[in-house]
């Protein structure tokens, strides 16, 4: 063998190959679209920053103006309509749902800013995460050693040295919270730490839930969770199918090689039949054996979090209870499956859950997406709340529960807020520059409100209640330099915590850094 | 002639934007098939970037950095595109070999499966990464710019992705067990 084996060489040579012209039938589109799309209204200076409360009623005064107007003009444009005063739900999933919904303001005996004054806080170099759980702000470090706080400044050590069984585990995994009510998943690929590990119910506040290492033999989870929503009526959990996450292999090029080996790379030729079902794709072959295999929507690539979903409903986290669905999955697209066989995102609100979930292409008219916000006021059964505008990409941003309903955000200038009326399209106060990346957003909700941090700029949006913002910048010294990118905006009544690193992985340790950014009345 | 046609279609001038899509259509579709590796998916997301552009081009003031302003809206549009049809994708068209990829003379068929095998394991952030190093030729601290990324950022997705090719062209010899695989 004379060929280099160089990675970078052989990687340039792969990459060489590949489209060269955009199609002719690409560009018509584009230019067809464009004729039919308005260019955005450039206002006033290209960057806005607003540190002062009184700047930002001003200027929210004139965007929500200009804005609004400019709204109402589009939704007439498009024929949809405007905003009514009466609630009503679309029950189309073709049909955007109706803007009733409105965020109402906590209620405070007392007036807080939105201004943050940042501070950092010494934290032992073995801290993991922190989070707000209930009343209080909790961190836990790599020995299980977990401290508590109020303020975020001022820190109790709670089992120092000791594994704590609840607040411990809960934190290496995920969670969620609602009012004084805690629930924290694992999942087997999360690491070694949490196979063959029961289902922990913690002391407190806290309730643990875990998938079954092997999901062949899950009960109640069959596969891996993804999310999980807790309201007042109990818990939803997204569910993804089964998948053998103890192999590290990827099915997906797996799959297509075998079936390349057996059809001499033209397996269309000889493919007698093909089934799905229940998450196995089944392909029998004329000219041989065939295959039988679980299935990803991505492909057959285990640990694959966005593959099909499906709901479980509990009303204590002990007893789980399949959301039932009528339409089975097969490899027919015209019967994709609808919610919650698709199901996404979830999350708890005052009145039951709200979900993201797919819709059949065939039943969904808009050029830009086929998934829809779903409620449900019972964990069983769901109401379809339809889609909030075609021209925004409902795939970006994060399902958050906030003001008891749903905030679907990215962080920076979407701000969809959903109850089980429909949803409100939050105006902004200022003109925020587009195009952030997603893993560039940090985003928090608690009893304070909506945090966003944006590490491009290094900015930080606060809004207690939707209605005023503050868009302010951060000490030039949060801006670490770093690799690692899971960071965390915790919450709290009047301070807000954000934990970051310094340093690189392979180039020494990674260094973790805890800023709390406190408010006065 | 660029700047004069952008700053044209900066002011709504839809002829102008044509001419525009031509001079830099080839460019999207190319950086958007290698970090897709999908014709459709790329063909989508091309579409998506550049009515993006027309939109959003009168907020660009400095017309010499249109050139990263349209990577960055156009890998975005990648990234979008490819956790969207995440969501959807549940035939088998994914299992369909990508003909328009030709072979090289270079790679083996044995290199080609490897490295696909190993860049499609990559989050696209890490692919936009290697396309823009290596088939853009770009430098690390031009790729941080393109993307709109810190240079450390950018350093260490390089890595990643280059360790995770490097593995997937050693692991040629550990094929999967067939314990998954029952005969028809």
């Amino acid at each position: 063998m004379t060929k280099s084996r160089d990675p970078n060489a052989l990687l340039s040579a792969y990459l060489a190959g590949g489209m060269e012209v955009l199609p002719d039938r690409v560009v018509d589109s584009v230019l067809d679209e464009v004729h039919r799309t308005r260019q955005r209204t450039v206002l006033g200076p290209w960057r806005i920053r607003i540190t002062s409360q009184a700047a930002l009623g001003t200027v929210a005064l004139v965007a929500v103006l200009v804005v609004g107007g400019a709204f109402l003009i589009t939704r007439d444009q498009d024929g949809i309509g405007t905003p009514t005063a009466s609630p009503e739900v679309s029950a189309s999933p073709s049909q955007p749902a109706v803007v009733t919904a409105t965020p109402t303001p906590t209620p405070t005996a007392e007036v807080l800013s939105l201004d943050l004054t940042w501070t950092e806080v010494d934290i032992d170099d073995s801290v993991q995460q922190v989070a707000w759980l209930g009343d209080r702000f909790v961190m836990v470090d790599d020995t299980g050693a977990v401290s508590t706080s109020t303020d975020g400044a001022t820190w109790r050590a709670l089992q120092p040295g000791e594994p704590d069984p609840g607040y411990a585990d809960l934190l290496k995994g995920r969670i969620v919270t609602w009012e004084d009510d805690v629930i924290g998943w694992w999942n087997p690929e999360d690491g070694p730490d949490y196979t063959n590990k029961p289902p922990v119910t913690a002391r407190d506040i806290l309730t643990i839930v875990q998938p079954p290492a092997d999901p062949f033999e899950s009960t109640p989870f069959d596969g891996r969770i993804e999310s999980i929503g807790i309201g007042p009526l109990g818990i939803v959990a997204h569910v993804h199918s089964r998948l053998n996450y103890a192999t590290e292999v990827n099915w997906d090029s797996w799959v297509t090689e075998k079936l390349g080996l057996r059809t001499n790379n033209d397996w269309t030729c000889c493919v007698k039949d093909v089934t799905f079902q229940g998450g196995v794709l089944d392909i029998t072959l004329t000219n041989g054996p065939g295959l039988h295999v679980v299935w990803a929507d991505e492909g057959f690539l285990p640990g694959d979090y966005q593959d099909r979903g499906f709901g479980w409903y509990s009303p204590d986290g002990v007893e789980w209870t399949a959301i039932p669905s009528d339409i089975p999955p097969t490899l027919d697209r015209g019967d994709l499956p609808a919610f919650p066989t698709g199901m996404g995102e979830v999350v708890g609100v005052s009145d039951g859950f709200i979900a993201r979930g797919v819709t059949p292409e065939e039943t969904c008219t808009l050029p830009d997406g086929c998934s829809e916000m779903w409620h449900s006021a019972d964990g069983l059964t769901w109401r379809n709340l339809g889609h909030p505008s075609a021209e925004q990409d409902f795939f970006s941003g994060r399902l958050l529960p906030w003001q008891g309903g749903a905030l679907l955000t990215d962080g920076i200038g979407r701000f969809d807020f959903w109850t089980s009326d429909g949803y409100q399209a939050l105006p902004m106060a200022a003109e925020l520059p587009a195009h952030p990346q997603e893993d560039e957003v940090v985003l928090g909700t608690g009893p304070f409100g909506f945090v966003s941090l944006r590490l491009d700029r290094m900015e930080i949006l606060v809004t207690r209640d939707g209605v005023d913002w503050e868009l302010q910048p951060t000490p030039s010294a949060m801006d670490t330099d770093t690799d690692r990118r899971v960071r965390t905006i915790a919450v709290g009544e009047r301070s807000v915590l954000y934990l970051t690193w310094s340093g690189y992985f392979g180039e020494g340790p990674l260094v973790p850094h805890l800023w709390v950014g406190t408010v006065e009345p | 002639m660029l700047p004069a046609i952008l700053d044209r279609a900066r002011q709504g001038d839809e002829e102008a934007f044509g001419a525009l899509v031509r001079a830099v259509g080839d460019r999207c579709i190319f950086i958007a098939h290698r970090i897709l590796r999908d014709a459709n998916l790329a063909e989508d997301a091309v579409q998506v970037a550049l009515v993006q552009v027309w939109r959003e081009l009168p907020a660009l003031r400095d017309l010499d950095r249109f050139d990263a302003w349209l990577h960055r809206i156009l890998v975005n549009a990648c990234y979008a595109e490819s956790r969207r049809r995440r969501h959807f994708t549940s035939d088998v068209v994914l299992l369909e070999t990508d003909s328009r990829v030709a072979a090289d003379d270079f790679l083996t068929v044995n290199d080609r499966d490897q490295l696909d095998r190993g860049f499609r394991r990559l989050p696209p952030e890490q692919r936009a990464v290697l396309v823009f190093h290596h088939a853009l030729g770009f430098t690390v601290p031009e790729v941080a710019d393109h993307l709109g990324i810190p240079l450390g950022t950018a350093k260490s997705r390089l890595s990643y992705a280059t360790a995770a090719i490097r593995a997937a062209l050693e692991a040629d010899a550990r094929t999967p067990g067939l314990e998954q695989e029952q005969l028809a």
